[in-house]
C-alpha cells in the first residue's frame, strides 16, 4: 500500500495538512459566508445569494476603494523596486564583513512595533509635523503639504515598512549573480549601464517579480498603516473590511469584499507575469 | 599583429603586494603561459590586463597604445574565464552576437559572423542551445567563439580547461592553439597545470608570490629551472639539499642527507657560490634490480644511490617507481618507460639507481 504513494507526497503531507487547516478551510468559510444574506435587522442569513457581490459592485463608492487599492499597491512596489533595488545592489556589492550589517539595518523597520512605527509617521507628516516644519524653514515650500490623511502618506508610510522585503529578496538575487559575467560583458565591450541592462537586469529577473509580488499582495492586505496614517479619509480595502467586521458586524459583506480583495490580487499578478513572461529573457526562469 | 609589453606592473591590497614588479613583453602571435600555484598573483595579473583590476603602480601598453588607464570596455583584449562566464538567459547565438552588437556593427553583418566563429569552434549546430544545455567542453568553446568573433589582437586565458576532464583538456588545449593560427592573436595563457603550460605555449613565464622566477621556452624550463622552486613545480623531480660541497675541476662534489656522495657538472667557468640543493628528473635515471654479486663500484661518469623498492606505479606507458634511501626524507623517484622487456624489480628489494653526472643540477 505504501508503495503506491510516491515519496515526495510524504514529505509534503505535514506542510499541506497544515495548509488544509489553517489557509482552506478558513478560505472556504469565508466563500460560503459570502453568499449570505444580510437582513433588514443587520442580522446574517444562511443562503446562496449574489446580494453582497451585486451591493458592491453597483456601489461606485466601493468600486473606487477598490482601485486606490490597487494603485497604492502598485505605486508601493514600483517606489519599493527602484529604492529596493539600489539598495541590494549596494549591499551585495559591499564588503562581505560589512553585508550583515547592512541587511540588519535595512531590516530594522520590521523590528519595531507597528504602532510605534506609525505614530512615528503621524508625527512626521502632519501639517504641523516635522517634515513640513523642516520645509517650510528652509522655504522650500509656504503652505504645509497635506500628508497625513491623504494617499500620499500612506504611500510614504507603506514603503517604509516594505521597503525591507524587497531588499531582502532582491538581495539574496544580486548576492548569487555570478560576478564574472558582468566582468564578461564588460570584456565584450559593453559600457557599465549596458552592462546593468544587458546582463545584471534580466538576470535579476528572478528577484524582480518575486520581490514586487510579495510586496504587492503585503501592501494590499495591510491594515495597520493604512487605517493610522491614512485615517478614515483614505479607505482602502483592508481598512474597510475591518469595519464591516468589527464595526458594521456584517459579515457576509466583509467576506465577499475579502473574496473581491483575493480575486483582485490574483488576476493582477497573474496579469503581471503574463506580461514580464511574454517580454522576459528567454532562459531565465521567472519562477 | 601585436606585442604586450608590461613594466613595473604591481598591485597591493592593504599592505599585501600580491603582484610584485612584473615586467613580461610578448611578442606578436606568440602564446606566453603564466605559470604557478594558487595564490601566486596569476589571475590579478591577468585582470589588470584585461582592466577589471587598476594596478598600483606599472604600466601596460599593447602595440604602442597606453591601456593603463583605458576603461575595460574600450582595451579590445579578449578574456576567457575558468567558469566560462557564459550569460545563461541568452542562447549560443546570443552569446557570440553579444560582443558584435555592444560594437556596433551592422545587423546584417552579425549573422555571418556569429555563425563563422561557431563553424571555427563546430558548434554551429548548437546556436539556438542556451548555455545550461551544454556540456563544459561545449561551453567554453562557445565562449573562445564569443571572444574570438571580435578578432581581439590580444587574448587572455585564466585557467580556461581547468574544469574539464584529462581527455577534453588536452583536445581543446590543441584547438586553442589551432585557433590562434587561424586567428592571430597574442595569448596569455594562465595555469597551475605545467603539462598544460609546456603544450601549450612558445614561452612560459613561471610566477611565485607575486613575482615572475624564470621566463623561458618549455625546453630551457625543464631543463634548465632557475631555482629549487621551478625545478620542484615543473615536472616530477627529485629535489635535495646538499653538503660538505668542495669544488673540483669542472665539478661539484657534495653529499646528501644519510652521506651519499655524489657530484655536478659546474657549468658556470671559473668560481660561483657553492650549491645548496641538487636536482635529478626522475626520467633521467636507470634503475635495475641490485646485482647479488655486484661490489659498490661506480660507473665513471655517473652518479649512484641505493635503496629499497618503496612503490611501483603502473601507468601503460611508464611505471613510476619510489625507493626509500638512507638518510632522505623524501622519496627518490624514477620514472622508467615501458619497454616490454621483463620487468624484474619487487617491492621491499633494494634496486640500484644510476644516471649521468651532467644529469644533476645544482642550485
Ligand atoms: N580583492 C582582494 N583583496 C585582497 N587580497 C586579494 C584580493 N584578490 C586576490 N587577493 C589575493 O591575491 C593573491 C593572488 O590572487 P590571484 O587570484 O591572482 O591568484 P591566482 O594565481 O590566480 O591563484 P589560483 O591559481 O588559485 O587562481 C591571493 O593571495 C589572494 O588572496
Ligand atoms: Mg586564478
Amino acid at each position: 500500500m505504501l508503495r503506491r504513494i510516491p515519496p515526495y507526497w510524504i514529505l509534503l503531507s505535514p506542510g499541506l495538512l497544515i495548509l488544509l487547516l489553517v489557509f482552506v478551510v478558513p478560505l472556504g468559510r469565508l466563500l460560503v459566508l459570502s453568499f449570505y444574506r444580510t437582513d433588514p435587522s443587520g442580522a446574517m442569513q444562511a443562503a446562496f445569494a449574489m446580494e453582497q457581490y451585486i451591493r458592491f459592485f453597483s456601489d461606485p463608492f466601493y468600486m473606487q476603494m477598490l482601485w486606490r487599492s490597487v494603485y497604492i499597491g502598485i505605486i508601493v512596489s514600483f517606489v519599493c523596486l527602484v529604492l529596493g533595488y539600489s539598495l541590494a545592489y549596494g549591499v551585495a556589492r559591499a564588503r562581505p564583513e560589512r553585508r550583515f550589517m547592512l541587511l540588519m539595518l535595512i531590516a530594522l523597520p520590521l523590528l519595531t512595533s507597528a504602532v510605534i512605527r506609525n505614530f512615528g509617521w503621524i508625527i512626521i507628516l502632519g501639517r504641523k509635523g516635522i517634515l513640513n516644519e523642516t520645509l517650510i524653514a528652509i522655504g522650500l515650500i509656504s503652505q504645509p503639504l497635506d500628508l497625513l490623511y491623504t494617499p500620499a502618506g500612506v504611500i510614504i508610510a507603506l514603503v517604509h515598512v516594505m521597503l525591507p522585503y524587497m531588499v531582502l529578496v532582491l538581495y539574496s538575487v544580486l548576492e548569487g549573480l555570478d560576478r564574472n559575467l558582468e566582468s564578461a560583458a564588460s570584456n565584450l565591450g559593453a559600457s557599465g549601464p549596458k552592462v546593468f541592462w544587458f546582463v545584471t537586469l534580466p538576470l535579476s529577473m528572478p528577484g524582480i517579480i518575486a520581490g514586487t509580488l510579495l510586496v504587492f499582495s503585503i501592501t494590499l492586505s495591510f491594515f495597520v498603516t493604512p487605517s493610522l496614517v491614512g485615517g478614515a479619509k483614505v479607505k482602502l480595502m483592508a481598512t474597510e473590511i475591518y469595519n464591516q467586521t468589527i464595526n458594521m458586524l456584517n459579515w457576509p459583506y466583509a467576506s465577499a469584499m475579502g473574496v473581491i480583495l483575493l480575486v483582485t490580487m490574483l488576476l493582477v499578478t497573474g496579469l503581471y507575469k503574463r506580461i514580464l513572461n511574454r517580454r522576459g529573457p528567454k532562459g531565465v526562469n521567472l519562477g | 599583429m601585436s606585442q604586450l609589453i608590461i613594466q613595473d606592473l604591481v598591485k597591493q591590497y592593504g599592505s599585501n603586494t600580491v603582484v610584485q614588479n612584473l615586467n613580461i613583453a610578448v611578442e606578436s602571435g606568440e602564446m606566453l603561459s603564466l605559470l604557478g600555484p594558487s595564490g601566486c598573483g596569476k589571475t590579478t595579473t591577468l585582470r589588470m590586463i584585461a582592466g577589471m583590476h587598476s594596478p598600483t603602480s606599472g604600466s601596460i601598453q599593447l602595440d604602442g597604445r597606453e591601456l593603463t588607464h583605458v576603461p575595460p570596455h574600450k582595451r579590445d583584449v579578449g578574456l576567457v574565464f575558468q567558469n566560462y562566464a557564459l550569460f545563461p538567459h541568452l542562447t549560443v547565438f546570443e552569446n557570440v552576437a553579444f560582443g558584435l552588437k555592444r560594437h556596433g556593427v551592422p545587423k546584417g553583418e552579425i549573422k555571418g559572423r556569429v555563425m563563422g566563429a561557431l563553424e571555427s569552434v563546430q558548434l554551429a549546430n548548437l546556436a539556438e542551445r542556451y548555455p545550461a544545455q551544454m556540456s563544459g567542453g561545449q561551453q567554453q568553446r562557445v565562449a573562445l567563439a564569443r571572444t574570438l568573433v571580435l578578432k581581439p589582437p590580444l587574448v587572455l586565458f585564466d585557467e580556461p580547461l581547468s574544469n574539464l576532464d584529462a581527455k577534453l583538456r588536452q583536445a581543446l588545449g590543441i584547438e586553442i592553439r589551432a585557433l590562434q593560427r587561424e586567428y592571430g592573436f597574442t595569448g596569455i595563457f594562465v595555469t597551475h597545470d605545467q603539462e598544460e603550460a609546456m603544450t601549450i605555449s612558445d614561452r612560459i613565464a613561471v610566477m611565485n608570490g607575486g613575482r615572475i622566477v624564470q621566463m623561458g621556452t618549455p625546453q630551457e624550463i625543464y631543463m634548465h629551472p632557475a631555482d629549487p622552486f621551478v625545478a620542484d613545480f615543473v615536472g616530477e623531480s627529485n629535489l635535495f639539499p646538499v653538503s660538505a660541497v668542495q669544488p673540483a675541476a669542472g665539478y661539484w662534489r657534495f653529499e646528501l642527507p644519510g652521506g651519499h656522495r655524489l657530484s655536478a657538472e659546474n657549468a658556470g667557468n671559473g668560481p660561483s657560490a657553492p650549491p645548496a640543493h641538487a636536482m635529478i628528473r626522475p626520467e633521467a635515471v636507470l634503475v635495475q634490480r641490485q646485482p647479488q654479486d655486484a661490489g659498490d663500484t661506480e660507473r665513471q661518469g655517473y652518479n649512484r644511490l641505493i635503496g629499497e623498492v618503496a612503490f611501483i606505479n603502473y601507468t601503460g606507458s611508464s611505471y613510476l617507481i619510489g625507493l626509500n634511501v638512507k638518510g632522505l626524507d623524501s622519496h627518490f623517484i624514477v620514472r622508467m618507460q615501458n619497454t616490454r622487456k621483463q620487468f624484474d624489480l619487487r617491492l621491499g628489494e633494494a634496486a640500484v639507481v644510476e644516471w649521468p653526472i651532467h644529469e644533476t643540477l645544482t642550485f
